[in-house]
């Protein structure tokens, strides 16, 4: 089985490399094959919107970077891992530069999901796990109201891309944020992407 | 009262750019005195933030308007917030209301949700007055024109925008009715029907260009493993 890792934890000098390094860890004491990319160091523009991907080219992004091989390597995986600082309850600029790029992953026909309108799903993708890494633990040890937000972004981003299967957990300096939320998170969407 | 609107897209003809010049003539005609700011690229020098910072110091009510990518500000957006986050301290204390609006194609509220929650977090953490934020959806049609050119499709934004003035012109948040009424689905029939008619547009299209929609030219399956 193979995880893609989209991390922009390198983003948090103080915390990000220990944050990554435990999050790569789990996965592959799972039986997975670990391929990190680090967006930050990525040569990734941003989207500029022009919308070529929907029907003048479909499903090809024309921007010719780094995302052209990531886009594979996603349709290749079983589970994609975003991992990020949290910001302002979202994912840093970095990732969401990458993720802002997903649009071609979707067919330019609209659906019914959820009760809503979204974009047809082009590929069966990946299970989705959402790490974010927090400062300080909220009540509970949860990570807080912005970790909150984050976990209802993911799912909101598993709808937007008809994931079936998709979590949130939290990595952070506070030994509050307990390795087992994570260490339980990555067991359940493994049991789910196999 | 110094109202500060940030055009939050660097998309050409973008219908934020719509929103927020019309947003800012409207406080100007309400007697306020507006500057209009766009987000910088990506790769701006950093002397951007420096211009930012300083309409910020000089403004006292901020105005964001982004659009929503995937549920969320556009990663140029993103980053100008976090920019501003570190460099707070040279704003000295000065804390601008801040108000938000966030609008996208789909015409759910809940696809605003997450970005209006990102943009009052960011408030909290700048120490500046939450104002309150509103969303209107199915704005994909206005297609950068202006809103009175784009007939039903900026009907909503049309008929909300003068409360969304009045609420900043006075420097109070945005009432519940406010918020309330902006985000409502424009389509005045059966989101399916909406769809259907959207779709039908599209394989138009397909059928007269010969385009292949589903192609999958990364590789991989199908959705449900076709």
């Amino acid at each position: 089985m193979n995880a893609l890792v989209l991390s922009a934890l390198s983003m948090d000098e103080e915390h990000g490399d220990a944050a990554l390094e435990a999050v790569e860890t789990r996965l592959r004491e799972r039986g997975y094959d670990v391929d990190t990319v680090d967006v930050a160091a990525a040569r990734v523009a941003p989207c500029t919107g022009c919308g070529r991907c929907g029907l003048k080219t479909p499903g090809r992004c024309v921007v010719k970077d780094d995302m052209q091989g990531i886009f594979r390597r996603i349709v290749a995986s079983d589970v994609l891992v975003l991992a990020t600082p949290v910001r302002f309850g979202s994912y840093c600029a970095e990732l969401k530069k990458v993720i802002d790029r997903f649009q071609p992953l979707m067919a330019p026909i609209y659906a019914v999901r959820n009760g809503e309108m979204h974009f047809r799903g082009r590929y069966a993708l990946p299970a989705l796990l959402g790490v974010g890494l927090v400062r300080e633990a909220g009540e509970g040890g949860s990570g807080g109201a912005e970790a909150d937000a984050f976990r209802f972004l993911i799912g909101r981003l598993a709808v937007n891309l008809d994931v079936a299967h998709a979590a949130a957990a939290f990595v952070g300096g506070d030994e509050r944020l307990a390795r087992a939320e994570l260490d339980r998170t990555v067991d359940a969407i493994a049991r789910e992407a196999s | 009262m110094n109202v500060l609107v940030i055009d939050g897209s660097r998309r050409a003809k973008s219908n934020t750019g719509v929103i927020s010049r019309d947003l800012a003539a409207r406080l100007a005609a309400a007697g306020l005195t507006v500057d209009l700011w766009r987000v910088p690229k990506w790769d701006a020098a950093p002397t951007e933030l420096d211009v930012a910072l300083a309409k910020l110091a000089a403004c006292d009510a901020v105005v964001l308007v982004a659009p929503v990518y995937l549920d969320e500000l556009p990663a140029v957006t993103q980053r100008l917030l976090e920019s501003l986050h570190e460099r707070r301290a040279e704003l000295n204390g000065h804390a601008p209301l801040f108000y938000s609006v966030a609008h996208s194609g789909f015409p759910e509220p809940i696809q605003r949700r997450a970005e209006l929650a990102s943009m009052r977090f960011f408030a909290e953490q700048m120490g500046w007055p939450w104002q309150g934020g509103v969303g209107f959806g199915g704005t994909s049609p206005i297609d950068g024109r202006p809103l009175e050119e784009a007939g039903m499709f900026s009907r909503q934004l049309r008929k909300c925008l003068p409360s969304v003035v009045a609420d900043v012109a006075a420097g109070r948040p945005f009432s519940p009715d406010t918020m309330a009424r902006c985000d409502k689905s424009p389509f005045p029939v059966p989101l399916r029907l909406v769809v259907w008619v959207v779709n039908a547009g599209t394989r138009k299209t397909v059928r007269t260009e010969s385009l292949e929609l589903e192609d999958r030219v990364y590789g991989g399956q199908a959705p449900g493993g076709g």
